[in-house]
């Protein structure tokens, strides 16, 4: 018997009772769980939502108390890694974009391997957004 | 002497309100946020040849609006209310207004909404009236109109933070009553207020990276918090 999933009035013990701030640091924690593994697999955005959210969740769990319990300060933590980390990639990828889109010899290699795995090159993609390599645009 | 509690302890007071209460909370403010995101939407949709019957439209259309969101905010304020005194809410509580008082509520969300419409009146006359929009200068200068009107907007909402809450504890009162209490009970708390507002500026920016989706938490904490003021305000009163 799950002493510790019962209410104190269903079992007479206060002591092992979950309030309703471990309830939500638990599900902040598996939403922050969430977020690195939408950041596994898609870096760019993504991951902030859930991120957000546990952060947010793990903030509220605290209640009155000066601190955050420890289940909320991982969720905590880890919301923060995640977005700091997504952060991190996605300008990662901006600035090697910027650095492609300036360099004509690795301009022509990523063209190549664009057109391999898509059938259309880089500039051929801009230009369905209006924008052009060399012109000062990007 | 009155003494009154800080923003931390304020805050820690709607974080204790939240827990257990967050599953009729969330929901409430996704149907409000979808109600007046969607009214909103109305607003862009007045473009006639007649810049005076645009202007008038959008006007009238700006102010339904208001009223609208107003009384559906009497009813979000209502759960948060019950949620700081250790009472339970329902989702449906959103719609007090329009069931309970409901005649002092439009009066009162009228005359509010008509105070905000003459904040934002240059912003609406300017877009009606100079239909140039693809200029700079047109931008710059609807840009610097419209931020001056929120601006003003907001001053008016830490001017009548309370007059929500007073509807719902004071329903003998008339909306002049109402209006009048409200403003006095602001009176050298604004600043609080203000801080309170400012100290959610790193959860409220959070809430944008994520595209708005963690706004239905930040924005329970927010109302809680506001809750947790004007129970404390309240508390703080002379009878």
């Amino acid at each position: 018997m799950k002493v510790y999933r019962q209410y104190p009035e269903q079992n007479g013990n206060t002591a092992y009772a979950p309030t309703s701030g471990d309830r939500l640091a638990r599900t902040a924690m598996y939403i922050a769980c969430l977020s690195v593994f939408t950041m596994l697999l898609s870096p760019v955005l993504i991951p902030y939502i859930p991120a957000a959210i546990a952060i947010t969740m793990a903030v509220i769990s605290r209640g009155k108390s000066d601190k955050m319990s420890k289940r909320a300060r991982a969720a905590f933590i880890i919301g923060l890694t995640a977005i700091v980390v997504s952060t991190a990639i996605l300008a990662v990828m901006i600035v090697t974009l910027i650095d492609i889109l300036h360099d004509p010899a690795r301009l022509q290699e990523f063209n190549n391997l664009m057109y391999q795995m898509y059938g259309i090159t880089l500039e051929e993609f801009l230009e369905q957004y209006g924008l052009h390599t060399f012109t000062g645009v990007i | 002497m009155n003494i009154y509690k800080n923003v931390s302890l304020l805050k820690a007071d709607a974080r204790e309100s939240l827990l257990g209460n967050l599953g009729v909370s969330v929901p409430s403010v996704l149907l409000y946020m979808i109600s007046v995101i969607s009214l909103a939407c109305m607003i862009s949709t007045f473009q006639t040849t007649n810049p005076f019957f645009s202007l008038a439209l959008t006007s009238l259309s700006f102010l339904v609006i208001n009223i609208v969101s107003g009384l559906l905010e009497i009813g979000l304020d209502m759960e948060f209310l019950r949620f700081q005194y250790g009472k339970k809410a329902r989702v449906g509580d959103l719609f007090t207004a329009f069931r309970f008082n409901s005649n002092t509520c439009v009066e009162t969300q009228s005359v509010l909404g008509l105070m905000n419409l003459a904040c934002m009146m240059p912003a609406l006359i300017y877009s009606c009236f100079f239909t140039e929009s693809s200029t700079a200068r047109y931008i710059i200068t609807f840009g610097i109109l419209l931020g001056l009107g929120l601006c003003c907007v907001f001053f008016l909402h830490l001017v009548f933070a309370l007059v929500p809450y007073l509807l719902l504890d004071f329903p003998q009162l008339t909306w002049k009553q109402v209006l009048r209490v409200g403003v006095k009970m602001m009176q050298g708390h604004k600043a609080r207020l203000f801080r309170l507002y400012l100290s959610f500026i790193p959860l409220i920016s959070l809430g944008m990276l994520s595209l708005g989706f963690a706004n239905m938490w930040i924005d329970s904490y927010i109302h809680a918090a506001a809750a947790a003021f004007y129970k404390d305000r309240i508390a703080n009163t002379r009878a």
